[in-house]
């Protein structure tokens, strides 16, 4: 019944699981307004962002302008004081006593073989003082700033010529055509001295309060390598600050052409020299051209102008320095596009109307999809209340199973219980049939003996009483035979008998030697006495048997125990006569109500097992003692005893330790119960290699009776 | 017997004798005092008087390479050979006497100690260390113009005399400078002797004390540089000269080992090194000694 519930419940899960769900709700208009007001309020600030970007981006362009413009004036600055440092430094020299010391000694007379070299070494050691002093003035780069300085004589030729080890320039011996410096009016110049030298000279002229009055005397050179420019100026760790905005900074000389730290393309250049030509290159209009113009007006000293260029999309705008007029221009070279970024706001605005098309599509999709979205939540919300019920179905279940298992688990234990009663029954059905079995052969055997001893009755009455005439008969024959011979002792001792009687006479004395009529009449007596006994001996097993069995006896008859104890002992006898000494101790006992055959049943199972218990000889003692109340038999054996662990389980059916055959198991079982039976107790004391003692207590009223009479 | 007697004196005086010349080894004494002496003077860039110099380094060196402790000991020209071989020493043109004992205070001179005739007589030179040459000097005002070099120096320095005659000539007795070493009163010359430190010179011509002055090179050039455009080389008085370290006479040892240590400067280059530091213009006037192996 259980397991058709279980049926149930499984189905009615599957059918909840399988009922439709419910149509969706309609979608709330109003979400769908709140939705939409939303869209239009983000797009709104879109907007709003998109009119501020433009506004920051436009102060970006003005803000980055201006910094190009500071930064490339600072850098200006920078070079121009550095130019200014180093055409002191040359002018120092050239204004110096060791300098000034070697012309006046020159003009008095003094010659190079007598002084005047040393005058020179000293002057040289004063160019490298003074490299080394201003190289140290540099934080962080030992290179001299001068590659080569040297002092010059008025004519061009070569009188000290200090030279960098790791300098580039290859100095000239003479330099013809420094007289066409005109440096006269100009106390600094910085020129070209060589196509491939990389760099700027600077020049100071020498003079001298001579007798000619002031005059130029010679020149001071020092050499300025453009690459010292960018280590100091324009490769400055400010480029990294601005990596974003700005490009580069080259450095533009109209004799020495480009400087720069990368390649510009031809064309490029070719726009740049023809604006440096003042040839004048269009400042082509374009949205940067404002910035150009207002970049301009921000920085007097410096020109703003745009190029497009084919290979260079988007164009360059380049910052010129203009306050540098020593020949020497700085250009910042800005990339359109990292500078101003024009490209940005389109870039922003795309983003944002992608993002508003987006939150559009969005919005839509989630207008036209709303309602679907909502039987999906109904569905799902029923979903879960499926889920929520199948979940108790399973709790249901898992309880009910657990209920079934429960009373599987009772069911299992009963069936324990009774396949045990079933054995337990067994066993005492076994029993009962092994005693039952005993019984109907004990009442056979009683019936038996009985049948026996009625039919042995009869003719053992008659051979008896046969024995007795023959007694009778054989004490006649005796008494005649005696007086034959008699007679015969007398013929022959009184007469001469004829040989014919004499020979019969002596025929007899001969047949009598020949059977011994003297041994057979001695030995009749005894044969015809110990055949009576033979027929008592009978007569009494008859009757043993009679008293052992007592059949046809179903209920309690009242018995002396001592008399069963030696019918059982004569019925036994065969088994104990071997080997047993049977010692009684009877006791005066009352006359007990019981089944008299049982006891007797009882009695020989526990001689026989004494005997059995006997290997060669020993002795059985019987004890019996009794009062008003109780009757107690004791049979001790000095057999081998029974272990201590076999003593527990002696009583219980089908025990032996007897081989297979030769014992049931349910002699002492029966005897234990018919004891039980009779109200009594039987105990079992036995120590191994001495010997067993049964007690039995037996009352001596038989209590059933008495409880229900 | 007596001559027995003759052959123990004469042993005996050789015993002591020789332990006074084992005595005399200035290398030994030197090594067991564990200090090598130095005398010098405040001279040019050889001893600059404020512990370094030249001379003061090179002797510096020799003391490690001895592997003794440097002791400078200041003296002056008029003491320093008497301070180093224990008499006083007289120049005699080119001759010496010796004076009184005195007590010895160096091991030996390293101060641009020219090489002179009369000074072979007091001491022995090491190996020449450092060129040198006798210029005449004046004041850039004094209206003296220098010669004009002819190639020969013989002619140059005649030319240079010449430029004395009449003239007031500073020197410095007992140096390299001393006026008489270089015959100028037979060009005419008046000689004057200075009682100033060497390096005093060139300012005292600049300060109009004598028209004219005698200098040896390396000063020369120390001068020019240190008051440039006040002093005019004239031209040469001497030949070129050189310069070396003064030993005792007895010290062979001690020489030998300067000049073994002055061997290893040279070929190492660390002798060079110093001259460019103290005296750079001197290569140019004397390239010939620095690049030629030594003689």
């Amino acid at each position: 019944m259980q397991k058709h519930d279980m049926n149930l419940t499984n189905n009615s899960i599957i059918h909840a699981d399988l009922q439709p769900v419910d149509p969706p709700a309609t979608y709330p208009r109003k979400w769908q307004w709140t939705l939409s007001l939303s869209v239009f309020v983000l797009m709104g600030i879109i907007s709003f962002l998109l009119w501020r970007n433009y506004q920051v981006h436009d102060r970006l362009q003005t803000t980055a302008l201006r910094e190009i413009g500071e930064d490339l004036a600072s850098r200006a600055r920078a070079v121009n004081y550095f130019f200014q440092e180093r055409a002191n430094d040359i002018q120092a020299l050239a204004d110096s006593h060791l300098v000034s010391a070697y012309f006046v000694n020159k003009a008095l007379g003094m010659t190079d073989t007598y002084g005047l070299k040393g005058s020179l070494k000293e002057i040289e050691r004063q160019f490298r003082d003074l490299n080394r002093s201003t190289a140290q003035s540099i934080q962080g780069d030992e290179r001299p700033v001068f590659d080569r300085l040297a002092m010059f004589s008025a004519t061009g030729q070569l009188l000290v010529n200090y030279q960098v080890e790791t300098g580039t320039p290859a100095g000239p011996d003479t330099w013809n055509d420094i007289e066409q410096l005109n440096l006269h009016q100009q106390s600094i110049r910085h020129t070209n001295y060589d196509a491939s030298s990389n760099g700027m000279i600077f020049l100071a002229p020498i003079r001298h309060q001579g007798e000619s009055g002031k005059s130029v005397d010679g020149y001071i050179a020092g050499w300025v390598m453009f690459d010292i420019f960018y280590q100091r100026f324009l490769s400055s760790t400010h480029r990294g600050k601005h990596r974003q905005v700005f490009d580069e900074t080259l450095i533009y000389s109209p004799n020495t052409g480009w400087h720069q730290t990368y390649d510009l393309d031809a064309l490029l250049l070719d726009q740049l020299e023809q604006y440096f030509s003042h040839s004048g290159i269009e400042k082509k209009s374009d949205s940067l051209k404002n910035l150009s113009h207002l970049a301009t007006q921000h920085f007097e000293t410096m020109d703003f102008f745009f190029i497009e260029h084919p290979s260079r999309p988007g164009g360059r705008l380049f910052a010129v320095d203009t306050e540098l007029d020593k020949g020497i221009y700085l250009v910042r070279i800005i990339p359109k596009e990292s500078l101003v970024d024009a490209q940005a706001s389109s870039r922003l605005l795309l983003l944002l109307g992608l993002i508003v098309l987006t939150i559009i599509s969005l919005a839509v999709f989630v207008l036209r999809y709303g309602t679907l979205v909502h039987a999906l939540k109904a569905r799902l919300v029923e979903s879960n209340r499926l889920q929520a019920e199948v979940k108790n179905a399973n709790i249901s279940l898992n309880r009910e199973i657990d209920r079934r298992k429960a009373v599987e688990s009772q069911l299992q234990e009963n069936n324990e219980q009774l396949e045990d009663r079933i054995k337990e029954r067994t066993s005492e059905i076994e029993q009962m049939q092994g005693q039952l079995v005993m019984q109907e052969k004990m009442a056979a055997v009683g019936q038996l003996a009985a049948g026996v001893a009625h039919e042995i009755n009869n003719p053992v009455g008659f051979v008896n009483s046969n024995l007795t005439t023959l007694s009778d008969y054989l004490s006649d024959m005796s008494h005649l035979i005696t007086e034959y011979e008699r007679l015969a002792a007398y013929l022959e001792e009184t007469t001469q008998l004829p040989e014919a009687i004499m020979a019969q006479i002596q025929h007899l004395e001969e047949i009598k030697r020949k059977v011994d009529i003297d041994f057979i009449l001695e030995d009749l007596s005894d044969l015809l006495t110990e055949s009576r006994e033979g027929l008592d001996r009978v007569k009494n097993i008859v009757l043993d048997l009679k008293d052992f069995a007592h059949p046809g006896e179903s209920r309690k008859i009242y018995a002396d125990i001592n008399k069963g104890l030696d019918s059982t002992l004569n019925v036994a006898w065969n088994e104990l006569k071997y080997k047993v000494q049977v010692i009684k101790d009877y006791g005066e006992l009352p006359w007990i109500s019981c089944h008299a055959d049982q006891l007797n049943q009882v009695f020989m199972n526990l001689l026989v097992n004494a005997a059995q218990s006997i290997e060669t000889k020993g002795e059985i003692t019987i004890t019996t003692r009794g009062d008003d109340d109780w009757v107690t038999i004791t049979i001790k054996d000095t057999g081998a005893g029974i272990p201590k662990e076999n003593l527990p389980r002696l009583f219980d059916p089908f025990f032996t330790t007897k081989a297979v055959g030769q014992g049931t198991g349910l002699g002492l079982n029966m005897a234990y119960n018919i004891i039980r039976n009779h109200d009594g107790e039987i105990h079992v004391e036995s120590v191994v290699g001495k010997g067993t003692t049964f007690t039995i207590h037996l009352p001596v009223d038989d209590r059933a009776e008495q409880k229900t009479g | 017997m007596k001559r027995l007697t003759i052959l123990a004196v004469f042993t005996l005086l050789s015993s002591v004798i020789a332990g006074q010349i084992v005595a005399a080894d200035g290398l030994t004494d030197v090594r067991q005092r564990g200090t090598l002496r130095h005398l010098g003077i405040p001279y040019a860039n050889f001893v600059t008087g404020k512990g370094d110099g030249l001379c003061v380094e090179v002797m510096q060196g020799f003391a490690s390479y001895l592997g003794v402790e440097y002791e400078y000991v200041r003296t002056n020209w008029q003491d320093v050979f008497g301070d180093l071989i224990g008499k006083t020493v007289y120049p005699e043109g080119e001759d010496v006497s010796f004076g009184k004992r005195v007590a010895i205070r160096g091991d030996l001179i390293a101060n641009g100690l020219t090489v002179l005739p009369w000074r072979e007589k007091a001491v022995k030179y090491s190996t020449p260390t450092f060129p040198t040459q006798v210029w005449l000097i004046t004041a850039s005002n004094s209206g003296l113009k220098p010669i004009h070099p002819s190639g020969d120096i013989n002619r140059d320095i005649a030319a240079t005399k010449a430029l004395l005659r009449g003239r007031h000539v500073l020197g410095k007795a007992g140096t390299c400078l001393d006026p008489s070493l270089y015959k100028v009163t037979r060009a005419g010359a008046r000689p004057e002797l200075f009682d100033g430190n060497l390096n005093d010179l060139a300012p005292a011509v600049i300060n109009g004390l004598a028209e004219t002055a005698i200098l040896d090179v390396p000063d020369a050039l120390v001068a020019l540089s240190k008051w440039p455009g006040r002093i005019l080389v004239l031209g040469p008085i001497s030949p070129p000269q050189v310069m070396g370290v003064g030993f005792r006479p007895a010290d062979d040892r001690l020489r030998q080992a300067f000049n073994n240590y002055y061997d290893r400067m040279r070929k190492d280059g660390t002798y060079q090194a110093l001259v460019r530091k103290y005296y750079p213009a001197v290569f140019d006037y004397y390239p010939d000694f620095f690049s030629h192996p030594l003689q």
